[in-house]
């Protein structure tokens, strides 16, 4: 018997809010903590404890420095990150695969 | 949430393509090298002579030949030579229009909060415009001066194939490699050669920056590039210009792709905007 989809999913970064961290990440090569904060329409606490989990799990690097005198927070996804977010989009793939043919 | 796999697919979707169009600024380098283009017209412009113009490759200084080995094609106007000012503003030109694409991209990434990775446009840019001042002149000495072809050639292969081994993708590497030697050697002999390094450089912003309208400018650009100048070097007795726009036609013509493909992106952007509002 083949193992169900659901078991390769990822819960560190299958939550919804980081899975758009993640894709957004790996579409740029860095992306502004403020830009992910209006995108995915988080309050900086909340985007803030995604965006450690992720960092803590080795999925995103997260680099510090200032625009003048304002602070900015810059996250980059890890090969680790990009490996994860595409099991998890193949996962996402063969879940609906086996949904439409069901 | 999206609990259903296709709407959270769909929802992914959304936001890759919205952090791809918020990164796209390729309006701004296709703008610029399209002023950078047409700024070279007046170089090209024939000379006006009193009686007949003449010219020898002979006058023309040492630098000159070391630059251009293997001579330049001249187009059909005669009054319009090679000259070491027009390789002097075309190395210019093209270094601060590479400085500024970089930093551009650079820049905007703070104002908007995406950055488009320049590493590979960089790469490929300072690639083709050190390899035709120095590789070509040397390769070529080394070929038909110093060392005699079959050594110097198989030094070139040996390069070649050390370098593809070294790399992850090797098929593509030596592919690109031997590509871009190609290119190299045809910036030094075409007479809008320069051109060729401004198609590298768009097409390499167009691999960076994944957009339809971007390449679609990119490639129209290079093959019409690689036209004008196969025209100009191979086409005899045909003109390609009416007579009005023979001296200028190429480069104006050249310009204007680019400038289209700057307008068409800055309008795109507006238009995406309007629609998101």
């Amino acid at each position: 018997m083949t193992e169900h989809p659901t078991s390769g999913l990822d819960d560190t970064v299958h939550q919804r809010h980081r899975l758009g961290v993640l894709t957004i990440a790996a579409e740029v090569k860095r992306v502004e903590f403020g830009y992910l904060r209006s995108v995915l329409d988080l309050t900086a606490g909340n985007l803030s404890r995604h965006v450690t989990v992720l960092e803590e799990a080795g999925l995103l690097a997260v680099e510090k420095g200032y625009d003048g005198k304002r602070p900015k927070t810059w996250v980059s996804v890890t090969a680790a990150g990009r490996e994860a977010l595409a099991a998890e989009m193949a996962v996402l793939r063969a879940l609906l695969e086996r949904h439409d043919q069901a | 949430m999206a609990g259903d796999p296709k709407d959270l697919l769909d929802e992914l979707t959304a936001l890759r393509r919205r952090a791809r169009r918020d990164r796209h600024g390729y309006w701004f380098p296709f703008l610029l090298f399209g002023a950078i283009v047409a700024a070279a017209i007046p170089l090209y412009l024939p000379e006006r002579c009193v009686s007949a113009c003449s010219w020898s490759m002979n006058e023309l200084p040492a630098l000159w030949h070391w630059l251009h080995p293997t001579g330049q094609a001249t187009g059909l106007a005669f009054g319009n030579h090679p000259s070491l000012g027009k390789d002097f503003y075309w190395m210019g030109a093209l270094t601060a229009g590479f400085l500024a694409t970089v930093w551009w991209y650079r820049w905007r990434a703070g104002k908007v909060g995406v950055e488009t990775s320049t590493r590979l446009y960089a790469q490929v840019t300072l690639f083709v415009l050190v390899l035709p001042l120095l590789g070509v002149p040397l390769v070529t000495r080394l070929i038909f001066s110093s060392w005699g072809w079959p050594v110097a050639l198989t030094v070139l292969v040996v390069g070649v194939v050390v370098a593809t081994l070294l790399a992850k993708r090797k098929l593509r590497t030596a592919i690109v490699i031997l590509s871009l030697v190609l290119v190299a050697h045809l910036v030094m002999v075409f007479p809008y050669g320069p051109l060729l390094v401004v198609a590298v450089g768009v097409l390499g912003l167009a691999w960076v920056e994944r957009s339809a309208l971007c390449t679609s400018f990119a490639v129209l650009f290079a093959v019409w590039a690689l036209f004008v100048n196969g025209w100009v070097t191979w086409v005899y007795g045909t003109l390609l210009w009416p007579v009005a726009v023979l001296d200028f036609g190429d480069l104006l013509s050249s310009a204007l792709v680019l400038v289209l493909g700057g307008v068409g992106g800055l309008v795109a952007r507006r238009a995406r905007g309007r629609i998101a509002a």
